[in-house]
């Protein structure tokens, strides 16, 4: 067990089983190990990704195709950090998918990917678990499902 | 074989054929009057030789074209070789992943003259090992850091082995990390030297790119011409040749349909060892239903692992001119068993035939088939141009730059120059500057996974 999460403003606390973390980043793990067991059917994950001058939070890939995923979990990163992290992922041509806790939020984090418009994806966690036939959203507005 | 109701044949053009002949008794000429006689065929033609038979081919076919020369690094098509399976079920990957090393490894190895395993075992050994390392990775790596298993002490050989999950594996190659540099050369010095030869030559790194779909492309009924050129080793042109058949071969047993059936032309194929019996003579006996098959070139009938299978696999035997005696015999004895009886004995009639075989002219031949054996002559293609001096060789150059403006190269062009980007490297502080982004116009990002436009994931 490497710490416990509140993830709700009320209920029982979480423990969390995993590799080893800072306790201010295992919220963010979890999701990240969240959005790894939506798509566990037929795609293969790693934390190790590095990508162009960064490192994504994961990667995933199945059948020849690769995917970075970013999480943004605490939702506090701003519009020049956002565009940093895009420019560290200059010449990629894979997919990028963020995953927001929010629709507010993601769509604020869409508005800022100009960027990647070719290769980002959007969601957030609430599409992934509605019944939405394609819950990605790209940069111009055109959707996808994985 | 199909019968018409009254018993005779249909030779229909869906069998392998056999050319033997020596040089310049237009095998290669001939080839060319079959690919423009066929043109509902989607053809691909390997020529291990400048100026022979792609240069023809070239010259006399129009339409959905691609020309590859291997020299040619500017004009890459990226094929996509070696690659590991990504099947979901463990089980299926790792039948698929191990297949694939054996392959790889007679592609590597098998072609090269050695004789089987008793040659070089421990070449074997570590070049089953060196592809295993690198098929069984929890993420898969691009082709370009295979040589780096032999480099210990590195950290693509760190990340090499880390990454696979194939404990026996990764002990192995931990035992030979820790081996002074001295057993290490005596251990896998050979192996690393091919592995270095093939998998760091410019043109392998070129053309395995990945980008270009070559089932569709000869769906279409695509000519595909490959031309050796200057400066690529026979090592890498064995094994880019080998691999692409493989993929060919992979290909047709996939599709559905048999039609339009592709043929594959193998130019010298036992002289610049591009016949494998565990790959060609296999596709030779199991392809045909599949709706591929082959027309191999030779001089003699030397084949690796015996000639039977490939006579008696290729339903059509083309006999030029043999000058030597025992080959021509054997031509004679394949040619006399269609020919028409007459009163003669067979003793009788066979050494006049031998004499003929060995002394054809150019151009002439002996075809045997099963509805019976006769002799014809070839007629030369005419050429397209005037043979005014210089004039053909500046048509040449001005095909194969229309042809270089199809979107195949560009696509492979992108994906070579935006390639390292997005590959995994061992090192954190990449010192490489971002490159420029790829040329193609803007696309929806939702679009391109759709239609399935992203980058594989191993830069294959």
């Amino acid at each position: 067990m490497v710490g416990i999460i509140q993830e709700k403003k009320t209920g029982r606390p979480a423990y969390v089983y995993g590799r080893r973390s800072k306790q201010r980043e295992l919220l963010h793990e979890v999701n990240v190990g969240r959005f790894a067991l939506i798509y566990r059917d037929g795609w293969t994950f790693s934390r190790d990704a590095a990508v162009g001058k960064t490192e994504a939070d994961a990667v995933m890939t199945r059948g020849g195709r690769r995917a970075w995923i970013e999480i943004d979990n605490a939702g506090k990163q701003t519009r020049s950090q956002y565009q940093h992290k895009w420019s560290l992922y200059a010449g990629v041509t894979d997919f990028v998918l963020v995953v927001c806790q929010s629709e507010k939020r993601m769509q604020q984090v869409r508005g800022w990917s100009a960027a990647v418009r070719e290769t980002a994806l959007f969601t957030t966690f609430e599409r992934l678990a509605s019944s939405a036939a394609e819950p990605w959203i790209d940069y111009d507005g055109h959707t996808a499902e994985l | 074989m199909m019968w018409t109701k009254d018993g005779t044949p249909i030779t229909n053009w869906g069998f392998n054929i056999l050319k033997v002949g020596a040089t310049r008794k237009g095998k290669s000429l001939s080839g060319v009057a079959d690919i423009l006689a066929h043109p509902e065929e989607a053809a691909i033609v390997f020529d291990p030789h400048p100026d022979s038979l792609a240069k023809e081919v070239l010259t006399h076919v129009e339409g959905n074209v691609l020309f590859v020369r291997l020299s040619d690094i500017d004009h890459p098509l990226g094929f996509t070789l070696l690659t590991p399976s990504s099947h979901p079920d463990p089980r299926r990957r790792a039948m698929e992943n191990q297949k694939r090393a054996d392959v790889f490894t007679d592609i590597l190895l098998h072609r090269r003259g050695s004789d089987g395993l008793a040659g070089t075992p421990l070449m074997e050994e570590w070049t089953t090992a060196a592809l295993m390392l690198f098929l069984y990775q929890k993420l898969p790596l691009p082709l370009r850091l295979l040589p780096s298993a032999f480099m210990a002490g590195t950290d693509e050989f760190d990340r090499l082995v880390n990454g696979c999950p194939l404990g026996e594996i990764k002990a192995k190659f931990r035992q030979y990390a820790a081996m002074p540099p001295r057993a290490q050369r005596s251990e896998a010095g050979s192996t690393q030297r091919l592995f270095s030869a093939v998998f760091r030559s410019p043109a392998f790194v070129a053309f395995s790119g990945g980008g270009f779909d070559l089932g569709r492309f000869l769906d279409a009924r695509g000519k595909l011409i490959f031309e050796r050129g200057e400066d690529v080793s026979d090592d890498a042109m064995r094994v880019i040749y080998g691999a692409v058949s493989h993929l060919i071969i992979d290909l047709a047993k996939a599709r559905k349909s048999p039609f339009p059936r592709w043929r594959v032309h193998t130019d010298e194929a036992t002289n610049a060892g591009l016949f494998s019996p565990r790959v060609e003579g296999k596709a030779l006996a199991e392809t045909s239903k599949n709706g591929l098959n082959f027309t191999i070139y030779v001089q003699n009938l030397d084949f690796p692992g015996g000639a039977e299978g490939v006579l008696q696999n290729s339903l059509r035997h083309e006999w030029f001119g043999c000058p030597l005696y025992d080959l021509a015999r054997k031509a004679a004895v394949d040619i006399l068993s269609g020919l028409p009886a007459t009163g003669e004995s067979r003793a009788a009639r066979l050494e006049p035939l031998t004499n003929e075989v060995m002394n054809l002219p150019p151009g002439w031949r002996y075809v045997r088939e099963p509805r019976g054996s006769w002799k014809e002559y070839v007629p030369m293609v005419p050429s397209p141009w005037p043979s005014w001096p210089g004039l053909a060789a500046a048509k040449l150059q001005e095909k194969l730059e229309r042809i270089w403006e199809r979107p195949e190269y560009r696509r492979t062009r992108d994906l070579l120059a935006s390639g390292d980007r997005s590959t995994p490297t061992s090192s954190r502080s990449s010192d490489s500057s971002a490159s420029p982004p790829p040329t193609s116009p803007p696309s929806s990002a939702a679009k391109r996974w759709k239609f399935g436009k992203g980058r594989p994931a191993d830069g294959s």
